[in-house]
């Protein structure tokens, strides 16, 4: 019986192909990704390079999403699956199988799909495996020669989780072969839907829960919030589109139907119907659809963004090629011999020393409400969905007359209650500033002084010029500037010193030049507080960002493997499903043309009403997702709607491709 | 008036690859007035399903030609077939073919909308045809919420609809229960008293009594045709059965 089972399972793979192959296809796709995330995770070497322990996280989290993804995604295909046949299981017990016969049947063909398919991606991971390290090397500017090791480790990793799978369909399949009795399965696809309940209500609830969601994603402006909102809001999204595919469309088919002289036309009168026929199932798997296709445009959007916009999210941190705060301020003829310290290396180092910046300061992070500028409190932090730091907060350096004159070289004659405000950010615009009760009139806003501009970006700290939270006030003299420190810091008493440096040079002189002069620096009385160096900061970062875009490249083509198994089955069991009724359609005199539109119109929705539905939450999702950018210093919100624009540009290529080739499948299956 | 005539009709169904040829029907001839209600009359697998399809211009004869109202029905090509089987003729099967998907309602006027059928139409149409059936109450139900003979009523009222000039009946009363059986005859009767010409394929005698005229099909040929005139359907009864057990025989002998 054994060999029996055995035989007539591999049989019934075969007979079945257009549901086995694409199943076996996509499980190997999975275990070969699987297998391919797990090498490199156990990959040795990854320490070695330049940013591992980021990369080495990245993977972790990458192993976690994918083994997660993998369980559900093969447990539901295959309970799909599984439904799909309890008619053919039916017909078994009717011939004159046991239970345990039909087990062994369902025992063997899982047993051959897995066998087969963890075989397959287990070898293209192997092989696949080489090709991926060299790139993800590349990607990461990493020197080359880091050797690709097998592990075995990963392999027992994949080999264990796809055995548990096939234990846990296999127990699946059984325990549901032994409930069942077969005149139930011999009939069990015939009945339509259950009519959807609460219609109205539940649109409402729907909308209503899809506006909230939205609306969160729109008004979240600070990443803190964000990241505590994100899942929230994801979920939300997933129950309203769930809710809204089910009853909004049904409502919708329902509104079609009353409208008479919309339904009572040859190609919308078949197509209505039938979709109303089997709301229910059609809205899970829509729903399914959009939000994987949700999840793939925002993991591919978001990761491309961050590797492509690594020069804006260097910039933005590193204003100069290298700088310093030091706390503590230095005196002048510390700060000339610092400079002529600089001058000496970059000529023993051969890079061209261009500007050394060096000044004192007081800074403190204020909050400026109209033309009020007060001391920012732990309370402003949130307020709601809001954050004052990204409404009202401006980090606010303080500087003295003179030190403006040293460094600028441009003149400035103020009054004890003038002040010269520069920064780079164009929505300031005051005439008058009130500190502590105290009124200044504004001398002038200087948006190009040396402060402000430097070499990589105008915001001259930490934001580009719109958003720039870099405020400088200059002060008449040191008293009028105290009393004011005295305020904003709220009695710290904290002065700094920075220290900005530019030079041009090969990449190894400008590291030999680096190592020399943070020598130096160390060695100062005012320790270092916190340092950039656009050199050192643009390996790590490219680390992170390479490390984000493979596994971003990853999780995509697990997604879009999901999405496009999901869609496929869905349309050949439709189709299978409905050549009784296209039959019948055209014995009663409909052609093949009315056939055909028919169908193209069923095949519309099940495409495009995901797609379009995906689209919309990925435009929504996005100012949430670049508040979330924000703090891996990715700032410019035109370059992120960019990327993810070129990607669901591109997703929308690749589905309507996939659209054709279906539909192609769908009118082969119904022919007459 | 001659409505319908078939013109030796011979189809052979080639089987798979270095098989014998079936030769399902060898030259078939008779023909069908205007009102009339004929029965074919014969065993599973004598050829008259074949036949049917064939009239029904569901499938293509080998050779031999059929003519409808003295056109031949070869002239009507690919797209207007389906108008021309929607619009002159009406089906009635035995499994009667009616869409889940929708109402009773919407099943009867499926023809109806095909034929693009303004709206105002649609529904000064479909009133008498359901009144007629008896199947009013049950216009906004689905078929899984009817019974076998409910259904065939729905199939009917959709056959009749159209208008058409000939209705084509394959096994109607073959799923059903007696008492549905021969309220279905009966509603056949009635059709046919109004005038509509209808061609039944059948094996059951009780159903091909209610004809007026029964061929008999046998191998593929026609073998036998008895009228009614003016006998009793009881009576007509009596000869079919005989007509049918000496066929029988016959067969057997030449076995």
């Amino acid at each position: 019986m054994i060999h029996y089972a055995f035989r007539l399972a591999w049989s019934n793979l075969r007979r079945t192909q257009n549901v086995t192959l694409p199943f076996f296809l996509a499980s190997t796709v999975t275990v070969f990704l699987h297998f391919l995330i797990m090498t490199m995770m156990f990959n040795p070497h990854v320490p070695e390079i330049r940013g591992g322990a980021t990369l080495a996280f990245i993977f972790q989290l990458g192993v976690f999403v994918i083994t997660t993804f993998a369980i559900l995604f093969m447990i539901s295909i295959h309970q799909m699956l599984l439904k799909k046949r309890k008619k053919e299981l039916g017909l078994y017990t009717i011939l004159g199988m046991e239970k345990k016969h039909i087990s062994l049947i369902l025992f063997w063909e899982n047993a051959i799909q897995t066998t087969a398919s963890l075989a397959l991606g287990l070898i293209l991971g192997f092989v696949g495996g080489q090709l991926m390290w060299m790139i993800l090397l590349r990607m990461l500017n990493s020197p080359d020669g880091l050797p690709y090791t097998f592990s075995l480790t990963a392999l027992i990793c994949t080999t264990v989780v796809f055995l548990g799978l096939f234990i846990v369909t296999t127990a699946v399949s059984l325990f549901q072969i032994h409930r069942i009795n077969p005149i139930e399965l011999l009939h069990s696809e015939k009945q339509a839907d259950k009519p959807v309940r609460f219609l109205a209500v539940k649109t409402g609830i729907g909308v209503i829960v899809l506006g909230i969601a939205y609306a969160i994603a729109l008004l979240t402006n600070n990443m803190f919030t964000a990241l505590m909102v994100f899942f929230f809001d994801c979920l939300l999204v997933i129950f309203a589109t769930s809710i809204l595919f089910e009853s909004g469309i049904t409502f919708f088919l329902r509104w079609l139907k009353k409208r008479r002289s919309f339904y009572y036309k040859p190609n919308n009168f078949v197509a209505v119907s039938m979709l109303s026929h089997r709301i229910r199932r059609n809205a899970a798997s829509l729903t399914t659809i959009c939000i994987l296709s949700t999840m793939l445009l925002v993991t591919m959007g978001g990761s491309a963004a961050l590797f492509f916009g690594e020069d804006n999210a260097l910039s933005e941190s590193n204003p100069d090629d290298l700088t310093y705060t030091l706390t503590g301020e230095l005196t002048s003829s510390k700060q000339d011999e610092l400079a002529a310290v600089a001058q000496q290396l970059a000529a023993e180092n051969n890079v061209v020393l261009e500007d050394v910046q060096i000044y004192s300061y007081a800074d403190a992070y204020s909050k400026l409400q109209d033309n009020v500028l007060s001391p920012f409190v732990t309370s402003d932090y949130l307020v709601g969905l809001r954050s004052a730091v990204i409404d009202y907060g401006y980090d606010v350096f303080l500087i003295q007359a003179d030190t403006y004159r040293r460094i600028s070289g441009q003149t400035a004659k103020l009054q004890e209650d003038e002040i010269l405000i520069l920064t780079g950010n164009e929505q300031v615009q005051l005439s008058d500033l009130t500190i502590q009760g105290k009124t200044y009139a504004v001398q002038d806003i200087r948006r190009d002084t040396p402060f402000s501009c430097r070499k990589y970006n105008n915001g001259g700290g930490t934001n580009t010029s719109n958003s720039s939270e870099l405020l400088f006030l200059v002060f008449a003299d040191e008293a009028s500037l105290m009393s004011v420190q005295d305020y904003l810091q709220e009695g710290e008493w904290e002065s700094n010193t920075r220290i900005g440096v530019n030079y041009a040079g090969t990449l190894e002189d400008r590291t030999a030049f680096y190592e020399a002069f943070n020598q130096k620096v160390r060695a100062l009385d005012a320790p270092v507080r916190y340092a950039t160096c656009l050199d050192y900061d643009r390996q790590e970062f490219r680390s992170m960002y390479g490390g984000l875009l493979f596994v971003g490249v990853f999780f995509s083509v697990l997604f879009l493997t999901a999405t496009v198994l999901i869609i496929y089955f869905k349309q050949i069991s439709e189709a299978m499903d409905d050549r009784e009724q296209y039959l019948i359609l055209q014995k009663v005199g409909m052609d093949e043309q009315e056939v055909s539109a028919t169908i193209n119109r069923q095949v519309i929705l099940v495409f495009f009403l995901p797609l379009i539905t995906a689209l919309l939450h990925t435009g929504f999702a996005m100012p949430l997702m670049q508040t979330l950018l924000v703090a891996l210093k990715l700032t410019n919100p035109v370059f992120t709607y960019t990327c993810v624009s070129i990607c669901a540009i591109l997703f929308t290529i690749f589905y309507l491709i996939f659209y054709r080739m279906t539909s192609q499948i769908i009118k082969k299956e119904v022919a007459f | 008036m001659e409505l319908l005539r078939a013109e030796n009709i011979q189809k052979v169904y080639n089987t798979r690859a270095g098989g014998k040829p079936c030769r399902a029907l060898a030259g078939v001839s008779f023909s069908v007035e205007a009102g009339e209600f004929v029965a074919i009359m014969g065993a599973s697998g004598s050829g008259k399903s074949t036949l049917l399809n064939i009239l029904a211009t569901l499938d293509m004869p080998t050779s031999g030609e059929v003519y409808l109202e003295g056109k031949s029905m070869k002239l009507v090509k690919g797209k207007n077939l389906a108008a021309f089987r929607r619009e002159k003729l009406g089906f009635v099967f035995q499994d009667f073919n009616l869409l889940d998907t929708f109402t009773v309602r919407d099943n009867i006027l499926l023809p109806l909308v095909l034929s693009r059928t303004p709206l105002a139409e649609m529904q000064r149409r479909l009133k008498p045809v359901v009144d007629r059936l008896g199947i009013e109450a049950l216009l906004e139900h689905y078929p899984v919420e009817i019974s076998g003979g409910e259904k065939q009523r729905t199939a009917v009222a959709r056959a009749v609809i159209t208008q058409p000039r000939l209705i084509l009946a394959d096994e109607p009363t073959g799923a059903l229960d007696s008492r549905s059986s021969q309220q279905l005859l009966s509603i056949f009767d009635q059709l046919n008293k109004q005038g509509q010409t209808l061609l039944m394929v059948t094996h059951s005698s009780l159903a091909a009594s209610h004809a007026q005229r029964v061929l008999f099909i046998r191998d593929g040929k026609l073998f036998a045709e008895l009228c009614r005139g003016d006998q009793s359907q009881q009576v007509f009864y009596d000869r079919i059965t005989a007509s049918l057990s000496m066929a029988t025989r016959q067969g057997e002998e030449r076995l």
